[in-house]
């Protein structure tokens, strides 16, 4: 195993980080006292986190392979193995799990009523899910990771959502599932062509024919495409935001969209480079479009939380467009920009969510003022807000820099496209603000407003100094991808054409048959 | 951030404002009132002791941030922007809406910030700041016009800002620098790569400058702002974006004809106009158009006109916004045909205006005298005569306006009987230092003159030059009383550039609204429900049939039979013995004759 | 106040006699003045700017006001937001 280094720590950190929160979820199964159930969810968290912080004490920066690596057989006849290891592309993702469980536990404080066991143990095992598809290196650990997410997002969407929960959680299992079988497929497929392996790097280093690249790419397109999500396929995004709970939210915005685009990180660039480079601009186009469409239909919204879920579809739309442009400024950022879309948008998310528990509802028009009724409140909103729309110190203004620098080294039509969607992105965002904040003061819901406590202070404080952080150095943040990026756009466009024997040439004999048929007699 | 160089003497201004503007909310009456001022004064303190040189260099990711890049030329400007920032606070201490007085210092920091900024990220950040802050200054007007024609502003301004950011990054990815440098746009249209981002470039800082046809901003929001907030704005954005093209496209040819085009556009639109701060807003066009045609030519005596026009425009400008933010703050309107014989109510005032119209006009021994026939002069020098004459054709017009037109409507006119007062004393005082800087500097032009980029030889005060503009300007003066009733304003509004997004605003809203969402709803979120809800929802309905009907059909079916089956054999059983025994001879019978026989 | 009866003096129609008096001094006087820096034909004849000025004035107000009457002055609630 030549990718992958050893370093100095000699436990299994990675195995410890995922599975810590299962363990306390199988803890709090027998816990019966409800305050003691929700301070050790608070402590499995956080604890989660500290556990994860000497990963990016001993990284290594200047290398592109594998580290912390565990490798333990599992079922030997089809070469699967508990195989888990980051990387300069993985190795962030996990610090923003393990920080945002920790603020969905102390946002949902007081917010879960009834189910509280059921509810914590679902945080849980979503977050060991989450972390566990980052840092698989086995694709079949990979799939089971990534389908074991549905069941606890199912049950929070479904028993603690707002009025149209079930059909949301629904709507979300299938489309998840749909995308997800065609991901399956194409793992099998791969490893039969690939060497009879599931192992990533093992799978990634073979060189695939065109036609087959193009296959595969298509299924794995289909299942991460649904999960960032892409145009037209977005449409359970809004339902599922918008019902969920505020930590349901909060996390489904935060991670879940992420892992789509990892997959693409992971899968798809290097193991697809010749299918990436052939739709390189349909694929720029889509991005943009994306952006584009998800930021003109955000416009129109009037619940608060279906705006900011639909903002999602926008920025996530940046995020493919960067690492679509194939070029380390480009990557870059887009990886830049998930870790700050995951804390902006988990901000707003937390934010709606604090607001909601006062007054139950999320439609713009309820609210007005607010900047006079709940003065630390607007602090943080105004915070959130100028961050989401990409003021230069903050942290979006650096992603989406980086990411416009790769777009117009990439195309510069379409750059220029993207630049419209952050102008409307300013539209909606300063509207929701002057709606929200600076109106009239509405006289239904004022009565229930009061400012924040410090519990709900304490959540946003670390989101906050991330925003600022991140915006003023940044070079924390990209310093561990350097390395890893450059290894993956080396794998991009240096990979060898190889004539496809299986698909396109049965395809070509087809053709010519039909066209004997039709034109020959 | 790794701080390479930092010199004791180099105190960024901005910070006062930026920093100092963050206690405003916790302090209350006079010690607030004195703070702002103090705040103000040190920030002009600091530019003075400010030596020339580079400062405040930061490093961020790859790129190197230069906050403090201080030579003749920003030093002037940072010099001016300091001295408004002070007479404005003046103006506004009375003020007691903290965000507005906030949003006023956060715009006059950016405003420093952009001017020492040595660096184009630098840059872009102030030009953001400035944008957002002075958007409030038109909010806290809160009438239902101001909050739309904020968004509109601000609509404008990050647009620009991002076609800024646009030409940043292509200059960027060409050369690797982010160093303000001297960057012109030549020729009439971008041809390439090079030429494409300083295209992009001017055109982000032209949309702050209001140049037509992307100025309609300007006379939009300026009249709508509080009275005190359409002070700063009328110095500040469109100065910082003067400073920027003279900082990085003077000599762009294509400037010169918009200049001269803006010049005589904001004077004809003035004509026409009812409302006076509107009025003012079209003049700042057209004194920005004498700037934006001095930077286009750009040799030394036209940018040092250019410089220091825009020193004694802020002063001058603001003061003409002063006067009128006056008679709306005690009076209620500006609107020329709701005003009249104010002289007898309000004369100091009108005293103050009318030092700033003969300011802005070129009057001798005022200030717009030494300054703005400089820039003119330049055009001369050059022998461009078509520009020089039509802006000697538009200073006629801009003593027909500010000088002759707003004081005569306001102050004398038709009296209506309007009980005016004298505006508080903060307000007086403001307008009193403004006009003496305007005389002062018209008498005393020297210390001016030192303080500008290139050294000057031009001598405002000869016979020649005194007596041209007496000549135009008086018989200008005539002309107006000969066509009086020609000038008698109507309760109109005049269409400027922005009708096509304004009247299809709506239409781009419509579409968002009807069209799209219809898509969005009834066609892309049905796809769910057509493809996969009804049809999966519908085979589940067979099946269930298949299930209830068929299969347990099939089973009932069963059920049933042996129900009927055991009915049947209910009737056998009679329950009488002499029947069983019947029965049972007859069953053992046949056994015996199955059993023996049949084998 | 003094400063009215200051500005009350100046409405009178003495004042106005004294005004038109400058106006043909100022006239006169360009007829007297040397010329230095001579760019083109206008700087060289006494008494061009005098008619320069009056001219631009009655082009500016007539020419606004055609361009005004073609069709952008509307009324105030053209927009009608």
């Amino acid at each position: 195993m030549e990718n992958i280094i050893n370093n100095n720590i000699n436990y299994p950190v990675l195995s410890l980080i995922t599975f810590l929160p299962l363990l306390g979820a199988v803890f709090i199964l027998v816990i019966r006292n409800e305050v003691l159930i929700k301070w050790f969810a608070l402590s499995t968290t956080f604890g989660t986190f500290i556990v994860s912080l000497p990963i990016y004490k001993y990284f290594d920066k200047t290398t592109h392979k594998m580290q912390f690596v565990e490798n333990y057989p599992w079922i030997t006849t089809w070469n699967i193995n508990y195989k888990v290891g980051i990387d300069g592309i993985s190795v962030l993702f996990i610090i923003l799990v393990t920080i945002l469980s920790i603020l969905c536990v102390t946002v949902s404080w007081r917010v879960v009523q009834h189910r509280l066991k059921e509810f914590f143990v679902s945080l849980l095992v979503l977050e060991t899910a989450m972390i566990g598809i980052f840092i698989s290196l086995n694709a079949f650990l990979f799939y089971l990771f990534w389908e074991l997410t549905l069941i606890p997002m199912f049950l929070l969407i479904g028993v603690w959502g707002g009025q149209k929960r079930i059909y949301s959680a629904v709507k979300f299992v299938l489309f998840m599932l749909a995308g997800s079988v065609f991901m399956l497929v194409a793992i099998i497929m791969l490893y039969h062509v690939g060497g009879k392996t599931f192992d990533i790097l093992e799978l990634t280093k073979v060189n695939y024919p065109v036609g087959l690249q193009l296959w595969l790419f298509s299924a794995f397109f289909a299942a991460f495409a649904v999960k960032m999500p892409m145009f037209p396929i977005h449409t359970w995004l809004p339902d599922a935001h918008t019902e969920a709970p505020t930590a349901g939210s909060v996390i489904l915005a935060g991670i879940l969209l992420k892992m789509g685009a990892y997959g693409f990180l992971r899968f798809s660039l290097p193991m697809f480079p010749l299918a990436v480079n052939m739709l390189f601009i349909p694929l720029l186009i889509l991005s943009v479009t994306a952006i584009i469409y998800g930021a003109y239909v955000t416009l129109m919204q009037n619940d608060i939380k279906r705006l900011i879920a639909y903002s999602s579809v926008s920025h996530m739309g940046f995020v493919t467009l960067g690492i679509f442009t194939l070029n380390q400024t480009g990557i870059e950022g887009g990886i830049l920009q998930m870790i700050n879309h995951g804390i902006i948008t988990g901000g707003l998310f937390l934010c709606i969510g604090m607001i909601y528990e006062r007054t139950h509802t999320r439609m713009i028009e309820d609210y007005g003022g607010l900047a006079k009724t709940v003065p630390v409140y607007m602090i943080f909103f105004t915070i959130f807000t100028l961050a989401a729309i990409g003021f230069p110190g903050l942290n979006a203004f650096v992603g989406e820099f980086l990411i416009i620098s790769g777009a117009f080294k990439a195309n510069m039509i379409i750059a220029a496209f993207s630049i419209i969607g952050i102008v409307l992105g300013t539209s909606y965002m300063v509207w929701l603000y002057y709606r929200v904040a600076l109106n009239e003061i509405n006289e239904n819901t004022k009565p229930k407003l009061f400012d924040l406590d410090l519990r709900e202070i304490a959540t946003l404080m670390p989101l906050v100094f991330l925003v600022f952080l991140i915006g003023l150095q940044p070079e924390i943040l990209l310093s561990y991808m350097h390395v890893s990026v450059e290894h993956l756009l080396e794998q991009v466009h240096t990979s060898p054409i190889i004539e496809d024997y299986n698909i396109s040439d049965s395809v070509n004999l087809m053709i010519q048959n039909l066209k004997k048929y039709i034109i020959g007699g | 951030m790794k701080i390479i160089t930092m010199s004791e003497m180099f105190i960024h201004p901005s910070l006062f404002f930026i920093l100092g503007g963050l206690l405003i909310p916790f302090l209350r009456g006079r010690t607030k009132q004195s703070y702002m001022v103090a705040m103000a004064l040190l920030a002009f303190l600091a530019v003075v002791i400010m030596p020339h040189g580079t400062y405040g260099i930061y490093e961020f990711l790859e790129w190197q941030l230069t906050f403090g890049n201080v030579d003749k030329l920003s030093k002037v400007f940072a010099y001016i922007f300091c001295i408004m920032g002070i007479i404005g606070i003046i103006y506004s201490i009375h003020v007691k809406n903290d965000g507005e007085l906030l949003a006023a210092f956060y715009y006059v920091g950016g405003a420093l910030g952009v001017t020492l900024a040595g660096d184009f990220l630098t840059l872009f950040l102030f030009w953001e700041i400035m944008a957002f802050s002075s958007v409030f200054l038109i909010w806290y007007r809160k009438s239902e016009f101001s909050v739309k024609v904020g968004f509109r502003y601000l609509l404008w301004h990050v647009t620009g800002g991002l076609i800024l950011l646009a030409g940043i990054i292509i200059k960027y990815n060409l050369s690797g620098d982010l160093t303000i440098n001297h960057f012109p746009f030549h020729g009439w249209w971008p041809t390439d790569l090079q030429s494409l981002a300083s295209f992009l470039i001017i055109l982000g800082f032209i949309i702050n400058a209001a140049v037509p046809p992307f100025g309609a901003w300007l006379p939009d929001a300026y009249p709508v702002a509080t009275v005190t907030g359409a002070v700063f704005m009328s110095a500040f954005t469109t100065k910082t974006a003067v400073y920027a093209l003279i900082r990085v496209c003077a000599g762009s040819e294509i400037l010169i004809i918009l200049g001269v085009v803006m010049a005589i556009y904001g004077v004809v639109y003035a004509v026409l106009e009812n409302d006076a701060r509107r009025l003012l807003a079209y003049h700042i066009i057209s004194q920005v158009g004498y700037m934006v045609a001095g930077v286009g030519l750009g040799t030394q005596m036209a940018i040092n006109g250019v410089v220091a026009h825009a020193f004694c425009h802020i002063l001058y400008k603001s003061l003409l916004f002063m006067g009128t933010g006056s008679v709306l703050y005690m009076v209620g309107t500006t609107k020329l045909t709701e005003l009249g014989g104010l002289y007898k109510t309000m004369p100091r005032t009108m005293i103050y205006t009318i030092i700033g119209g003969l300011s802005i006009s070129a009057f001798p021994l005022f200030s717009g005298f030494v300054s703005k026939s400089m820039t003119v002069a330049a055009f001369g020098e050059e022998h461009l005569m078509w520009a020089f004459l039509l802006l000697m054709l538009a200073s006629a017009g801009t003593f027909l306006h500010t000088g002759l037109k707003i004081p005569y409507f306001i102050w004398f006119g038709k009296d209506r009987g309007i009980k005016g007062k004298e505006p508080p004393w903060n307000m007086e005082l403001a307008m009193i230092i403004g006009s003496l800087f305007c005389i002062g500097l018209g008498v005393f032009y020297q210390p001016l003159y030192l303080l500008l980029p290139y050294p000057t030889n031009f001598k405002p005060y000869t016979l020649y030059h005194i007596s041209e503009t007496l000549q135009l300007l008086l018989f200008t003066q005539l002309g107006f009383f000969f066509l009086i009733k020609k000038l008698w304003c109507e309760n109109s509004i005049s269409l400027d550039t922005d009708w096509f997004p304004r009247k299809y605003a709506k239409v781009l809203m419509w579409f968002a609204n009807k069209p799209l969402s219809n898509l969005e709803y009834n066609y892309i979120g049905e796809v769910y429900e057509f493809i996969i809800q009804k049809p999966i929802m519908r085979v589940a309905y067979y099946f269930m049939k298949i299930d209830t009907v068929v299969v347990d059909g099939a089973i009932n079916g069963v059920g049933k039979l042996a129900m009927v089956c055991s009915q049947k054999m209910q009737k056998v059983q009679s329950g009488q013995i002499q029947h069983y025994a019947m029965i049972m001879l007859a069953g053992v019978i046949i056994l015996i004759i199955i059993g023996v026989v049949l084998p | 106040m003094s400063l009215l009866k200051i500005i009350e003096v100046f409405r009178t129609k003495t004042m106005k006699r004294i005004a038109y008096a400058a106006l043909i001094l100022i006239f006169v006087i360009d007829f007297f003045i040397p010329r230095y820096e001579i760019h083109f034909f206008g700087d060289v004849i006494p008494g061009f700017w005098s008619l320069f000025g009056f001219v631009a004035c009655i082009l500016i107000i007539l020419i606004s006001k055609w361009i005004g009457r073609l069709g952008i002055m509307q009324d105030e609630n053209y927009y009608n937001e």
